[in-house]
């Protein structure tokens, strides 16, 4: 297992990054929180991972946490039929209520990324709020360059019509 | 500077985005987590953050439940990490055999001649460097209904041209006048004399008017742009030569037994002088060498004394001083090559 501090370190780094990553995929408090704690806990398991630098580490997480959640829905849609109703009740509204400082625009950008097809969500918010570059995505999603440009191309003419 | 709207948007959403955080809540919940799952970590279970601490593995204890908990975690984790080596190399190695395979099918797979074969039905079987029909492929409709009627590939070139000379779908085509035209399109010298014997022998076994010769790639490039065969489209080549209102599309609905019967009429010379695509031999040639190395030996079968075709070239004089009654203006310029008996090569060189 990796040493605290680097867990502790990572954390601080990228809690949020992590966090919204998550938030891409659930609207519901618990189920984000599920896929957040998974996502350090397997940071904190690969041992034998050796980042170049931060943003390579940002990169690995970033991956993780889509992995993770990505599962989790995969396992959702698997065992669900019994559970609708719970599980209904619980995920549509979306809880702003632990994000620290809600803005309601915020909120509206949330929602309307959750609505979108990914990609080109994915790709849109690592473009728009973590500023990567298109190559930079492409290597993370492992997709080809122009189908990312294309994807941001598409997602924020989405935004836009959405949004505005 | 003036930004634009949509970067404005961008950097709108971009900020928005920004400000939502992880709530500390959930941070500490983690960390804790995390920390209660450490090896060895019981009586650390409910610390957060801590300074540095080592991460020397410590005899393991009963540590709280955990699935990801194993006793005796180094050696969990050098075990693992041994598996994962033998794991990688073991893909490594099934990697290898695998490219090592699919290399060795593409080498068996790459054609190292084209053989056309033209009658009527135009069809081009690729021969492998072992002397095995790789593919075979239809040039024109005819070619194709054969085609679906026969099995070639993966056969010896000589026991697949034999199949396909010898069988049901071809002998519609070949009747008394038909003319088997083989052309064969290689760098390899060797292979192109192996496949011409072959030819050779089966069209003799079989008793059919025909030829076998080389070509070269341009000219086997020409003909498909035209939609041809090789054989029909040098053929054609050579007859539009000698008749300039003959047009390519009527010589693609010509038998190469029709073509050939045109080509010899037309041909005022002693010989029937075919033009095989090949380099040398243009009308310069004045040795009156009847063959190249290329060029197969006289297929007795057929013409008597042309190497190159199945029209007897007794029909012409032996010297260009005779104009001919049906001459063609062509003729006298094209051709200079004088002696004797057949030159094999035509007086014109086309697409080279």
């Amino acid at each position: 297992m990796r040493p605290a501090a680097d867990i502790a370190q990572a954390m601080t780094a990228h809690a949020d990054t992590v966090w919204r990553v998550c938030a891409l995929y659930f609207p519901g408090e618990a189920d984000r929180q599920d896929a957040f704690q998974e996502t350090f806990l397997r940071y904190a398991l690969a041992d034998e991972t050796e980042f170049a630098d931060d943003e390579h580490r940002k990169a690995w997480l970033i991956r993780v946490a889509r992995s993770r959640c990505l599962d989790m829905i995969k396992k959702e849609k698997r065992t669900t039929p019994l559970d609708d109703e719970g599980l209904e009740a619980a995920a549509p509204e979306p809880s702003h209520a632990n994000d620290d400082q809600p803005d309601s625009f915020a909120h509206e950008v949330m929602d309307a990324l959750r609505a979108m097809t990914d990609p080109p969500r994915t790709p849109v918010y690592l473009a728009l709020c973590e500023e990567l570059t298109a190559p930079e995505i492409a290597r993370l999603l492992d997709a080809p360059v122009n189908t990312v440009y294309s994807w941001i191309r598409r997602g924020k003419q989405h935004l836009r019509e959405v949004l505005s | 500077m003036i930004r634009s709207d949509s970067a404005d948007f961008d950097q709108r959403v971009g900020d928005a985005l920004r400000g939502v955080s992880a709530p500390e809540a959930v941070v500490q919940q983690t960390l804790a987590a995390i920390e209660a799952m450490r090896p060895g970590s019981e009586e650390r279970a409910l610390a957060t953050v801590h300074s540095p601490t080592t991460t020397a593995l410590q005899v393991p204890e009963p540590a709280a439940a955990s699935a990801l908990q194993k006793p005796g975690a180094p050696l969990a984790t050098r075990t693992l990490r041994r598996r994962r080596w033998r794991g990688a190399l073991a893909a490594a190695a099934c990697l290898l055999v695998a490219v090592l395979g699919f290399a060795s099918y593409q080498l068996y797979q790459q054609p190292a001649a084209y053989v056309g074969i033209d009658v009527n039905p135009s069809i081009e079987l690729a021969v492998n460097g072992f002397d095995r029909v790789v593919s075979a492929a239809a040039v024109n409709e005819d070619g194709q209904a054969v085609l679906d009627q026969l099995s070639l590939t993966g056969k010896p070139f000589e026991q697949a041209l034999n199949d396909l000379i010898g069988s049901t779908a071809m002998a519609a085509y070949l009747d008394e006048d038909a003319f088997v035209d083989v052309s064969i399109t290689t760098d390899d010298d060797a292979l192109a004399s192996q496949l011409q014997s072959q030819s050779d022998a089966v069209l003799q076994s079989h008793a059919h008017q025909g030829e076998c010769h080389r070509a070269d790639a341009a000219t086997r490039e020409a003909a498909f742009a035209a939609g041809m065969g090789v054989g029909r489209y040098s053929a054609a080549q050579e007859l539009m030569d000698l008749d300039e209102s003959v047009t390519l599309d009527e010589c693609d609905h010509m038998t190469m037994g029709e073509l050939h019967a045109a080509i010899g009429e037309l041909c005022s010379e002693e010989g029937h002088h075919h033009r095989y695509g090949q380099s040398s031999n243009t009308r310069s040639e004045t040795a009156g060498e009847s063959t190249e190395s290329d060029l197969p030996p006289a297929d007795t079968s057929h013409a008597p004394e042309e190497n190159e075709s199945g029209i007897q070239p007794d029909s012409q004089p032996s010297t260009e001083d005779e104009p001919r009654p049906q001459d063609r203006p062509n003729n006298g310029a094209q051709r200079s090559h004088g002696s004797g008996s057949h030159n094999g090569h035509g007086n014109q060189h086309h697409p080279e």
